[in-house]
């Protein structure tokens, strides 16, 4: 059969996946080895609870798994001011302004008490017309972190881990408006698209607690150290986040869970430009049928600042499917 | 005074033999690095090869910590490329090349099968030689040692897996680098091409110990 990809690329492509997936699972193997004699509980569980996932919250729990996050969302309609010239006002136009964000992250756990992760991640920003194309510009960031997970507290109820971190963004600004007002104020070397590099190293803690099979609790918090989206200017970036969640498989054998959650953050990948908090609310509906996998839609609500000259910043709805596999 | 030296060395020979086990080696290996960061218009940093050794001293501090001591000389550096109009590829046009005496402090976590194991931590590293060279005219090596910073601190994240020799062990590891401060802090008029810019990059080394004391 031809697939309409050029040769054997396809085949190739193929073979590279599933050996990709062969080593992830031979490398999951290889540190779990010395598990065999026990149950091994691949989805995270305290009390007998299975707590759902949401990419606004660091996991408490050492496991190995891979997870992926894809997310697509809009603000409602906005005006934004133009440029004055004298008495007049150009380039004021009406839009929406669309967010989407990629996230793969792998974590490998070595013992009880250590897991090292990774991340990839790429998001970005623009406008949904070529009216807010042109004065919003089109703000993209890609990178990744690295880190460490460490055991600080497991009881029956309760687990408490540690994290400690690097993340390397890259962001690239496209402002056509920005690089005019840059011309008209003589601002020297004016640029169209600007790329910000950012650093941070950060420490995080995180929790889940179990009230019973059926309802759990989990928070994570963080803060970090490094340059921000504003070339030159470093800051201190926190985040803290609540989520709780119920399981409806252990006494009505549904498979769905459901979560809500609160977050309050100023890391740079979510606020971009500026050094602001956003409050971020989020639900989550899960299939929790699986032991070894989740699957799940999660709904979050936040304010974003598009622009300082709006009086009220605009309200961002955005849908993210989220995936995870257990090894 | 030499009476002294060798008092504190059997001391600590009684500490190990009686408390810690004591590994002492070598390594040597390939680092992949590149610097990241500012970059200068219509260009994009690549990976330069470089090679990397030292001496190791390991002491377990528990069944599944091992603290590791790894004073090593290194090769780092960059190639930065530039897109050329009418050439479809980036052009390499510069090579910078860093060399660093090194000395990281890193922490060794076993897993449950004693022989993968993880390691993490920092590294401070001193720079003796800077240089910049134009690839299209080999063996013309600028000095950039001024515009260097005095230190480089750099965070280690890796995996490794042990060789059992008889008593002795063989090594490898993969490890992820990430610097933390600026190499170059400030763009400089002397030298156009590097703004401001951290190293980062991969090491795959090998390394191969001998136990001193302990079990």
């Amino acid at each position: 059969m031809k697939y309409p990809y050029s040769g054997n690329n396809y085949y190739i492509m193929r073979r590279k996946i599933s050996i990709f997936i062969l080593f992830l699972a031979g490398f999951g193997f290889v540190f779990a080895q010395n598990d065999t004699s026990k149950i091994v509980l691949k989805k995270p569980m305290l009390n007998g609870h299975s707590f759902c996932s949401f990419n606004t919250t660091n996991s408490a729990f050492i496991k190995t798994y891979l997870d992926a996050t894809m997310g697509i969302g809009s603000t409602g309609l906005i005006e934004l001011p133009g440029i004055p010239i004298g008495d007049n006002e150009i380039l004021a136009f009406k839009g929406k302004v669309a967010f989407m964000n990629v996230q793969v992250k792998y974590q490998q756990k070595f013992n009880d008490w250590l897991a090292l992760y990774a991340t990839m991640s790429i998001g970005g920003r623009l406008g949904t017309s070529i009216s807010t194309i042109l004065v919003d510009g089109v703000n993209t960031y890609n990178g990744g972190s690295i880190g460490w997970l460490f055991r600080v507290v497991k009881k029956q109820k309760f687990q408490m881990t540690g994290n400690l971190f690097v993340k390397n963004l890259g962001g690239n600004f496209i402002n056509l408006i920005g690089y005019i007002n840059d011309i008209i104020d003589d601002v020297p070397n004016p640029e169209v698209v600007k790329y910000v590099p950012v650093l941070n190293a950060g420490i995080g803690v995180q929790g889940s607690y179990a009230f019973n099979e059926t309802f759990g609790l989990q928070f994570s918090t963080d803060i970090s150290y490094g340059e921000s989206f504003n070339r030159g200017e470093s800051d201190v970036f926190s985040s803290f986040s609540l989520v709780g969640d119920m399981d409806l498989m252990p006494r009505h054998q549904i498979p769905v869970g459901f979560g809500l959650g609160y977050t309050i953050t100023s890391n740079p990948e979510t606020t971009y430009l500026n050094f602001i908090y956003t409050n971020i609310f989020s639900a989550k509906f899960a299939y929790t049928g699986s032991s070894d996998f989740e699957i799940g839609l999660q709904f979050t609500l936040n304010t974003v600042e598009v622009s300082s000259s709006l009086d009220k910043n605009p309200m961002l709805f955005k849908t993210q499917l989220g995936l995870r596999f257990y090894f | 005074m030499r009476i002294k030296y060798i008092l504190v060395v059997v001391l600590l020979a009684l500490f190990f033999r009686g408390n810690a086990q004591l590994n002492v080696g070598a390594f040597g290996g390939i680092n992949m690095s590149k610097l990241k960061g500012d970059k200068p218009k219509n260009a994009s940093y690549t990976s330069s090869l470089g090679m990397e050794f030292g001496l190791l001293l390991d002491l377990k501090l528990s069944d599944h910590v091992i603290m590791s001591l790894q004073p090593s000389y290194a090769q780092k550096g960059s190639k930065i490329s530039f897109t050329v109009s009418n050439v479809d590829e980036p052009v390499d046009s510069l090579r910078i090349g860093l060399e660093y005496i090194e000395i990281p402090i890193l922490f060794k976590i076993d897993a449950n099968n004693k022989r993968f194991y993880a390691l993490g931590g920092l590294e401070a590293g001193f720079p003796v030689r800077a240089w910049a060279e134009y690839i299209n005219q080999p063996g013309e090596k600028e000095d950039i040692s001024s515009i260097v910073s005095k230190i480089n601190v750099v965070m280690h994240f890796g995996v490794g897996y042990r060789i059992p020799l008889g008593k002795t062990i063989l090594s490898i590891e993969g490890r992820y680098l990430q610097g933390l401060n600026n190499v170059i802090g400030q763009e400089n008029p002397n030298y156009p091409y590097i703004p401001r810019v951290k190293t980062g990059g991969f090491k795959f080394l090998v390394s191969y110990e001998i136990p001193l004391f302990g079990q």
